[in-house]
């Protein structure tokens, strides 16, 4: 655990010893209040005294406060299990803030959104543009102001797109989506190749923004996690799970045994369904048409036994605030046991036939690198992370559920090739059966939900979870009715599409796209939400 | 290799479903939709409580006037179920006091038209016609 | 939306729909687009062409080209920055063409319709002719949806009003027969 005096000393005298700072500890997360001018000099300590991995940044709009804004920005301290989140307050006026796009490059979508959805203006960024608002939606429309509601009406404005510059001769601009080929979700790409070889890719997505963190706001708090669920239905549990932790933590509630030990079962269930899905769209790209077909049973076969244990076969519905909605009976249980003993045994053979066929791995190998370093400054998390040398996993390093009392390891590669991706996937589905083994063997008796007490108002708390692309992180303020006045929600996806379009450049044919999209394996609609 | 991959596809066998030949059985508890027995709900008696949980406001209470012109005093309940906007999320069967709402496994949900999707229940009892306000109720959501 | 047909036309056009579901029972292509989903459903309509559902054997493809396509399977509640992709893709589409609405989402707008950043689905935008519930359609689901729209299996939901008697209160005294009078609607 981090020393907090310790902590609070290094930072103030980096940000200037007269600069006022407050510091409060709740649970895992350090919370600290700055003024807007010190904010440079700290995100350039916690990043270099404290090695920090920065995780989020969003903005709040307090009209109750005669509309005062908040800056936030959330950084993890591994090693420490520890969360450090900073709050600046922005000037009433004109909020800004300096740019930190050049100190952290992950940082220039978020400003962006920032600058979209409450007109706080990052100083000196290098492209301000619109982000996840769509082409038609009118200039000084700011939907995170307090006041402005999720199911108002907002009128068409005439459409603004972005326009790349001319593509330089003997390049061609390849536009591809957001209708695109195949039972894929929506999404444009514009490769620029010479001949055969891409030079550069950009990205345009946001075509499938619901305004996930508005619907949230007021809803009876039983209600959120229907919201939760459906930010990402491949990861609907991993969310929910965040978001139920995160009001569990707000509500100050603790949560029974099983239900720690239910939850970490169900989350890797998902898990697996994802990861053998994963194998499937890897080898459609690929054309390795059987080893698809042996992937999408073994899918189907997980989906079918969540659909036994939970009735969906999503898990959704499963996790409410203070526990999880149902139990699983011994007969579920024997269900789990008898399909991971046959997982197991037939996904030795399908990893090793996978592997050797050549046919697959010289697609894979050297494809789609996605170097440690553009890993790390662009915040890659999850498999596609630690794939590329950033070794970091909430379950591991920031424990929920029952994860600190299971043993498992985490793959790490150093690769960042699509094989490597590949690889830490195939490890990570041969780690979720040994979980699930310890789990079973250890599941404790008794209850499996807790009520929990209206929300205090004014508090926030976080949420986090390791989806199987990554780490979800929410975060929740409780208003003044006991619902919540703010939302947010940062899923994986968001962060690793960023580091995506720097994995395409450098040696890289047009026929490794596909190739080099599915071993991302990312979700349009948790970057969207 | 490529030997490898069919011997494991044809040890597989023949998986596929004979549906829609022969029907397929849903797992127990598997959520489908919802049904509503109007003779045990309450809703005519002031009872909303599957209306509150409601999110996608599948289910919607609301008085009609039996004056059209709405100047009269008299009226019905109407509970209306749109399986267009269910999400068989399963909390108006938990949240119903009388056991009125219970989930069942059909899968065959599909419907040519929008109107096949909505299940009208009117209450036929006389009441007095609530103020403007109190008429309708449904998840807040626009109609 | 506004019907510009007369009479005639329409029971013409009947007919017609009529000789298109025969044409298209035997082998059908789908041209799927995401119009703002959460991707549960996606991943129903993928695992279509898996070996347990195969729906291949009953001839019905997947096609990349609109232009190929004969059926347009649209999911997700219709965000704003996806009407306009949809619409062009439907207009690429030749005639004859269907259109079925996949989920809660496109049924209706689901949980997220009807506000600043969605429509309340695809009715909205496009004519649907068959509506798939569910959240999400499990693949049966599908394939049922799928086979209604080419005439080739039954709807088992049928809209209806029912009048709910006030001599269930007599049931309880267990006077008189009581019970639900139903009267079908059309």
């Amino acid at each position: 655990m981090i020393d907090l005096v310790d902590f609070c000393a290094r930072l103030s005298s980096a940000c200037g010893a007269e600069q006022l700072l407050t510091v409060r500890l709740l649970q895992d997360e350090i919370a600290v209040s700055l003024p807007s001018h010190a904010l440079l000099a700290a995100v350039h300590t916690l990043r270099h005294e404290f090695v920090a991995r920065f995780v989020d940044l969003f903005g709040l709009h307090q009209s109750a406060s005669q509309g005062i804004f908040h800056l936030h920005l959330l950084f993890a301290l591994d090693e420490e299990q520890t969360w450090v989140h900073l709050q600046v307050d922005l000037d009433k006026q004109t909020p800004t803030f300096p740019s930190l796009v050049d100190e952290l490059p992950a940082c220039g979508w978020y400003e962006r959104e920032i600058w979209e959805e409450l007109g706080i203006t990052p100083l000196e960024h290098p492209l301000l543009r619109p982000l996840r608002l769509a082409p038609d939606w009118p200039q000084g429309v700011y939907p995170h102001l307090q006041g402005f509601n999720w199911s108002q009406e907002v009128p068409a404005a005439e459409p603004h797109y972005f326009e790349l510059e001319p593509a330089p001769a003997g390049i061609v601009n390849y536009p591809l989506g957001p209708v695109r080929s195949g039972i894929v979700e929506s999404g444009h790409y514009t490769l620029r190749t010479a001949g055969e070889e891409i030079v550069d890719m950009y990205i345009q997505l946001f075509y499938k923004h619901r305004g996930v963190e508005k619907r949230a706001e007021g809803l009876p708090v039983e209600l959120l996690p229907l919201v939760a669920e459906r930010i990402s239905g491949a990861s609907a549990f991993a969310h929910s799970l965040a978001l139920c932790q995160a009001l569990e933590s707000l509500a100050e509630v603790e949560i029974l045994p099983r239900t720690l030990y239910l939850r970490t079962l169900l989350a890797e269930l998902e898990r697996l369904y994802n990861h053998l899905g994963y194998q499937a769209d890897l080898c459609q790209a690929t054309g390795l048409t059987v080893a698809q077909a042996q992937f999408d049973l073994w899918k189907e076969r997980v989906l079918r036994l969540n659909a036994t244990i939970s009735g969906h076969r999503y898990l959704f519905g499963m996790n409410v605030p203070g526990g999880v909605s149902r139990d699983i009976t011994e007969q579920g249980q024997q269900a789990i046991r008898e399909l991971t003993v046959a997982l197991r045994r037939d996904l030795e053979t399908l990893s090793r036939l996978l592997l050797a066929s050549s046919s697959h791995r010289d697609r894979l190998e050297t494809t789609g690198i996605l170097s440690p370093q553009d890993a790390r400054l662009y915040g890659a998390v999850g498999p596609i992370g630690r794939a590329s040398g950033v070794d970091r996993d909430l379950r591991r390093d920031h424990p929920y559920a029952a994860y600190a009392d299971i043993d498992f390891e985490i793959p790490a590669l150093q690769e960042g090739d699509a094989l490597a991706r590949t690889r830490v996937r195939l490890e990570e589905t041969t780690q979720s059966l040994a979980i699930i083994d310890q789990v079973l063997e250890r599941l404790p008796g008794g209850p499996v939900r807790v009520t929990i007490p209206p929300l205090p108002p004014g508090r926030s708390a976080l949420g986090w979870a390791e989806s199987a692309r990554g780490e979800c992180v929410h975060w929740i303020l409780a208003g003044q009715d006991g619902t919540l006045q703010r939302y947010r929600v940062r899923p994986a996806s968001f962060a690793n599409w960023q580091a995506f379009s720097l994995a395409i450049p450098g040696h890289n044919i047009l026929t490794d796209f596909p190739v080099i999209e599915q071993s991302f394996g990312l979700s349009f609609a948790g970057a969207d939400c | 290799m490529v030997f490898s991959w069919v011997r494991k596809g044809l040890r597989t066998g023949v998986l596929t479903t004979r549906y829609p030949a022969v029907h397929e059985q849903m797992p127990e508890g598997f959520r489908g939709k919802p049904v509503l027995d109007a003779n045990r709900c309450l809703s005519d008696r002031g009872c909303d409580a599957c209306v509150q949980v409601c999110l996608p406001s599948a289910l919607e209470l609301k008085q009609v006037a039996y004056n059209d012109d709405g100047g009269g005093s008299f009226g019905e309940w109407q509970l209306t179920l749109d399986y267009a906007r269910c999400i068989a999320c399963g909390l108006c069967v938990t949240a119903c006091p009388t056991g009125a709402l219970r989930m069942t496994d059909d899968y065959e949900l599909a419907a040519r038209h929008r109107e096949d999707l909505r299940v009208v229940n009117m209450f036929e009892v006389p009441t007095m016609l609530d103020n403007l306000n109190g008429r309708e109720k449904n998840n807040g959501r626009p109609a | 939306m506004e019907d510009p047909l007369d009479e005639a036309t329409r029971e013409a056009a009947a007919r017609l729909n009529e000789r298109v579901q025969r044409l298209f029972g035997h082998s059908l292509h789908i041209r799927h687009v995401d119009a703002g989903s959460c991707n549960a459903c996606e991943s129903e309509i993928k695992l279509l062409l898996n070996p347990y559902y195969d729906v291949q054997r009953l001839g019905i493809f997947f096609t990349t080209s609109p232009r190929h396509a004969d059926l347009l399977l649209v999911t997700g509640p219709v965000t704003r920055a996806m009407e306009d992709p949809l619409r062009q893709t439907y207009d690429a589409m030749p005639d004859p063409r269907l259109v079925v609405a996949v989920g809660a989402c496109a049924c209706s707008g689901g949980i997220f319709g009807a506000s600043a950043f969605a429509r309340a689905g695809v009715a909205e935008v496009l004519p649907v002719d068959v509506f798939i519930p569910g959240c999400p359609p499990s693949p049966l689901t599908l394939i049922h949806g799928l086979l209604l729209a080419l005439g080739r299996a039954e709807q088992r939901v049928h809209g209806r009003v029912q009048r709910v008697r006030e001599d269930r209160l007599l049931q309880m005294f267990s006077l008189g027969a009581g019970g639900t009078r139903e009267k079908e609607r059309g």
